[in-house]
């Protein structure tokens, strides 16, 4: 078992996510960074789909009561087993009654912490990712985050060889960030917009939810309100009346009623969601056909990425 | 391409498709086809759907399909005539609805903005059927339409907090049911009795789902209290 020491509200179950009930307005959940997620289960040698826990920001505590590999992916800063600093991301052997503490991040936003065999959580809907805005996931099943005490069920391992994560892999989260979007096909935008949208820096800006980040440039994007809401992709790029830019994060509704700019691939998406309030954020267009090649390595490499 | 607008990519694993004005006819039979044929037949490069107000958009395996697969797929689906007989029958859903000023707290201003008597106002709203033209905001909400025009009203400017389940309103040219306590901007003209949405931990049954057809039956506030009884857990 995984004791919970401390933890925060963002601390939460999550896999792949929730997938076949978009169409009854159930949220996808997953991961925020499933590069992320699926690097923290691919170490062990588990399936990428496997239960893990998404850690945003440090304060986090808990206990292992039983011999493990564990592996942490994404956000790094100030982590220790037993009161001793862990070399880094990928996998890492644990005894019984070990205490893992994830004080604090120096770069990124969420770090994945996967056991060897995954969390054994039942199901909801088909995922156990915590969805609260549906209240469906989780390990009550209910949308709740970690609670203190809170104790998470595993399987003691034979030894298995681990996977490292190759160095070209590991982000400090601290650069400013490139993101490569999949413009949209619309007429709701004035002409200039997508110069406008790709020619400036946007800062992230501190109302960023596990639904969305609201980006801040010192140009607006003028846009028509659509008649009638659409249907949202994951990644999509709002625009509100404001101008502001909203990318839509894992838990988006599954309508908007802003018009939408275009798409982050999947990877950018993971790379934003771990930046933080204030850091620089910019956009290229990528071509579908590119984007897609990229996005079926993952998917061979993993064996899933979603 | 006579059927489909347009068809495109919107992410890597996500198609939209365009099929015409959300409220024409032609529109909501193809909505109503395309939704038979993603229930019935197992589609293994299909992920997830949704649709709404005229876009269908789906997640699917971008190794499994292509674009222009896909577009032919879509194509001879839409142009392969289909027996019509009994169709319609099988996919209208006949709600209750008290519209009791109880329930209906909105009955009132809407009357006073709409400059039709109560009676009228209820009337219009149950004397025809609607079609689902989008689900989605929450499990088990339907965007429904077309509404009679003397019913068009912009949403209230002040959303209220708190709207209890099974709350029936209006708001544009369209009406929706609440299916969970939830805040919300519509205006409110009656209830209806049960539950919209039910859950188990595998699945979700909305009765209100795409290429559905609505009939709303007025009912008193008698007969919503023997049914919600019923609807009772024991």
């Amino acid at each position: 078992m995984l004791r919970i020491k401390q933890t925060n509200p963002m601390h939460c179950v999550q896999d792949l996510g929730r997938y076949g009930f978009a169409s009854q307005g159930v949220a996808k959940a997953g991961p925020m960074d499933s590069v992320a997620a699926c690097w923290a289960n691919y170490c062990l040698g588990n399936a990428v789909t496997l239960p893990l826990l998404e850690i945003g920001g440090g304060g986090f505590v808990a206990e292992f009561t039983k011999d493990v590999n564990f592996a942490l992916a994404g956000a790094w800063g100030e982590m220790t087993l037993d009161g001793k600093p862990l070399s880094g991301p990928g996998a890492h052997p644990v005894s019984a009654d070990s205490i893992l503490r994830l004080v604090r991040f120096s770069g990124g936003m969420f770090s994945y912490l996967a056991v060897q065999g995954g969390f054994a959580i039942e199901p909801v809907l088909g995922s156990v990712s915590t969805c609260q805005r549906d209240s469906l996931g989780g390990i009550y099943g209910q949308g709740e985050s970690l609670s203190i005490n809170d104790a998470l069920p595993y399987q003691k391992h034979e030894p298995l060889p681990l996977n490292l994560i190759p160095r070209r892999y590991l982000d400090s989260y601290n650069q400013p960030l490139v993101c490569d979007v999949i413009l949209r096909e619309t007429d709701q935008f004035a002409s200039d917009s997508t110069d406008l949208f790709l020619n400036q820096g946007y800062r992230v800006t501190r109302e960023q939810s596990r639904m969305g980040y609201r980006l801040d440039g010192d140009l607006s994007i003028v846009a028509e309100r659509p008649r009638y809401s659409i249907p949202i992709p994951l990644g999509g790029i709002q625009v509100p009346p404001s101008g502001q830019p909203i990318v839509l994060m894992r838990d988006h509704q599954s309508l908007g009623g802003y018009p939408i700019l275009g798409t982050l691939t999947r990877k950018s998406l993971g790379q934003l969601a771990q930046r933080r309030a204030g850091q620089m954020v910019s956009f290229r267009a990528v071509s579908r056909e590119i984007a897609v090649q990229e996005f079926s390595k993952y998917r061979q490499f993993f064996g899933d990425f979603r | 391409m006579s059927d489909l607008k347009s068809i495109q990519w919107v992410s890597e694993d996500t198609i939209e498709i365009e099929l015409g004005d959300p409220v024409a006819r032609e529109t909501l039979e193809k909505v109503e086809r395309l939704s038979r044929w993603i229930q019935a037949t197992h589609l293994p490069w299909l992920i997830d759907h949704c649709y709404g107000f005229g876009l269908l958009s789906l997640v699917v395996r971008p190794d499994l399909i292509s674009a222009v697969h896909l577009s032919q797929n879509l194509h001879d689906l839409l142009e392969t005539p289909s027996p019509r007989s009994s169709q319609n029958k099988l996919d209208l859903i006949e709600i209750t609805v008290c519209y009791d000023p109880a329930f209906g707290i909105d009955l009132k201003s809407i009357s006073e903005r709409t400059q039709l008597s109560i009676d009228a106002v209820i009337e219009a709203h149950h004397s025809h059927d609607y079609q689902v033209l989008a689900t989605g905001f929450v499990p088990g909400f339907a965007y429904l339409g077309e509404t009679d025009p003397r019913l068009h009203l912009p949403r209230r400017d002040v959303p209220r907090i708190r709207i209890p389940a099974g709350s029936v309103a209006i708001a544009e040219n369209q009406t929706v049911i609440y299916p969970n306590e939830t805040p919300g901007g519509w205006h409110i003209i009656g209830r209806m009795p049960g539950s919209i949405v039910s859950f188990t931990d595998q699945s979700i049954h909305a009765q209100l789902s795409m290429g559905k057809s609505v009939r709303f039956q007025p009912i008193s506030l008698a007969e919503f209290k023997r049914l919600e009884a019923d609807h009772a857990p024991d």
